[in-house]
């Protein structure tokens, strides 16, 4: 009897130290992967301030910052190409605040409805579908990231869709980058459809840098009163339609040292999340497996005791 | 022996937790190099729509339709009235249908819709004062006590298209200018999604000549018509030893013998 007893318990602690087991494996798994959607900290105050690096296309330079003493390489990831001993891992991210880009994405840059300067809602949608009409706008970031850790070449470009076909739809945009460079209009003018349909841009980033870009549209109120109404008028017997699409492909840059973008600041945390998780799993087998072994040897003890 | 066993199962254990970190830091690594995200819209709804239909006016009026416009060749035995112009007389009156307009749509924006009476609307009187007494054929002296002006205007609505209009309130037999003011006072602006057509609906305006409120004015007006000089006028009293004195037609002047009204309905989104 207490022979099975003592088997059963052996059994049950074995279970337990293989069911931790898998809960650190999945923790540590799911960590990796959920790291990416971790919020953005691109916006936040850097205690070390970093030094903006320009494009080597020449835009615009924004005023340095003092520099941020130097950082350690990136850590390598197994399994990937070598460059002089170094393994490369190039690796880019588009996205903005609600979601990562993949493929045919659909970002809000329309809505279903407009508000005026008081916030009255003048302009709404009848069915919830995303309206233009005059006097409305919008601004959208979207950013590029160079997630990997040698240079990246990333280019974005812009494309205008109206249908019917040959339909005229006042709607002017704009295109910026984060460093100042207008690729599409500037800051006193919007470009036509045709302009920013085809406005192109290509960034280099440093790893682990970052662009961002500041896409503006806006169908002006006092515009061609003629047209406006006539598309206005149009629109009820056949759908009048404007879609922009962004595209961003990012390769790698032949230098895999070269630089650009914006430097994620740095928050003085540098704490290895997945080293200390893996570490301290560990130690809770070992101490488990010490607590069994204790036992074990206790009861023993205690049945040579009871012999003697 | 079992301990040396359970010391291998759980060491092994420990192993490939470690191990199975690294495989799987490995498996995510990504190389994404091309994303691309789209947005379409459609253009918002207008589709608002203005129409008037009906005249007021007419060159004859047809006993046969109480006394009403009819046709401008009517023959004589049928009319009351016959001219070659578009004339109103004591006893006239449009037809029931008069002049109808209507504002039809649902648009997806605010909108203001504005009803603008303009400038070129002008109509009959008769200013106060003392005048020939036309009725007698002597020379008598008569008193129009106050503005005389005889085309009574009448504003219907029929929201949402009912098929029975009602009179606007404050806008029943009233002079042209108050009936004016009726109607820009239905300047409006809208909610986007608003259906027009419920809300402003059908309007219609009509007009009649009461054959029966002031036969001297009447009179004195159409004797203007048919000569400006055959009425004398301004006098100080009915005792009035002197002569009288011509009058002058216009707006701001002793008479007026033309009526008529423009109106300008506009629709325009708003901001």
């Amino acid at each position: 009897m207490k022979k099975e007893k003592r088997d059963r318990s052996r059994i049950l602690w074995l279970c337990v130290v293989v069911l931790f087991v898998l809960v650190a494996v999945t923790t540590i798994g799911y960590s990796l992967v959920l790291n990416t959607y971790l919020p953005d900290d691109s916006g936040a105050i850097p205690l070390i301030p970093e030094t903006v690096t320009p494009a080597p296309d020449g835009g615009e330079k924004k005023p340095d910052a003092p520099k941020a003493p130097e950082s350690a390489p990136e850590p390598e990831a197994p399994g990937t190409g070598g460059h002089g001993g170094f393994e490369k891992n190039p690796s880019a991210e588009t996205f903005d605040d609600d979601q990562v880009w993949t493929t045919n994405s659909t970002f809000e840059i329309f809505r279903i409805s407009d508000e005026n300067g008081t916030g009255e809602i003048t302009v709404q949608s009848v069915d919830g579908e995303k309206v233009i009409a005059p006097g409305m706008e919008f601004s959208y970031v979207f950013k590029i990231k160079n997630t990997g850790n040698v240079a990246l070449d990333s280019e974005v470009e812009v494309n205008t869709y109206i249908t019917p076909d040959d339909t005229v739809i006042p709607i002017t945009g704009r295109l910026s980058r984060y460093d100042g460079k207008w690729i599409a209009g500037d800051e006193d003018n919007y470009a036509t459809p045709e302009v920013l349909g085809a406005a192109e841009d290509v960034t280099t980033l440093g790893a682990g840098k970052y662009a961002y870009y500041t896409l503006d549209w806006k169908w002006p109120f006092e515009g061609d009163d003629v047209l406006d109404t006539m598309l206005g008028n149009m629109t009820i017997t056949e759908e009048v339609t404007f879609t922009i699409e962004v595209c961003a492909t990012s390769y790698e840059n032949p230098d895999p040292n070269a630089d650009g973008g914006i430097g994620a600041p740095k928050t003085g945390d540098e704490a290895q999340l997945v080293l200390w998780l893996t570490l301290a799993c560990g130690a809770l087998v070992i101490l488990l497996i010490l607590i069994f072994i204790d036992r074990r040897k206790r009861r023993e003890e205690d049945a040579e005791g009871t012999l003697t | 022996m079992r301990k040396n066993k359970m010391m291998r199962a759980a060491s092994a254990l420990l192993v490939a937790v470690l191990l199975t970190t690294s495989v799987i830091s490995g498996t995510f690594a990504k190389y994404v190099t091309t994303a691309d995200a789209s947005d379409t819209a459609r253009v918002a709804k207008f589709g608002v729509t203005v129409t008037a239909s009906g005249s007021l006016f007419g060159k004859t009026y047809l006993t046969t339709t109480n006394d009403t416009p009819g046709a401008d060749d009517a023959v004589d035995n049928t009319v009351t009235v016959k001219s070659d112009v578009k004339v109103v007389a004591p006893g006239t009156k449009s037809s029931e249908d008069g002049i109808e307009f209507s504002i039809t749509g649902t648009p997806e924006v605010d909108v203001n819709v504005a009803i603008a009476v303009t400038e070129d609307t002008y109509d009959v009187f008769l200013a106060p004062g003392f005048y020939d007494d036309v009725t007698t054929g002597a020379d008598d002296i008569a008193q129009v006590a106050t503005k005389y002006e005889p085309v009574k205007y009448t504003l219907w609505q029929d929201k949402g298209g009912t098929g029975t209009y009602t009179a606007v309130t404050d806008a029943e037999n009233v002079n042209l200018a108050t009936l004016a003011s009726k109607l820009e006072g239905l300047t409006k602006t809208y909610d986007s999604n608003t259906n027009l057509f419920n809300e402003v609906g059908n309007l219609k305006i009509t007009w009649a000549w009461d054959i029966d409120e002031n036969d001297l004015a009447d009179t004195i007006l159409g004797d203007l018509a048919a000569d400006a000089n055959s009425v004398k006028g301004k006098y100080t009293g009915i005792n009035d030893p002197n002569e009288g004195t011509t009058l002058v037609a216009g707006m701001d002047k002793d008479y007026n013998l033309n009526t008529g009204i423009q109106i300008d309905i506009t629709v325009t989104q708003v901001d």
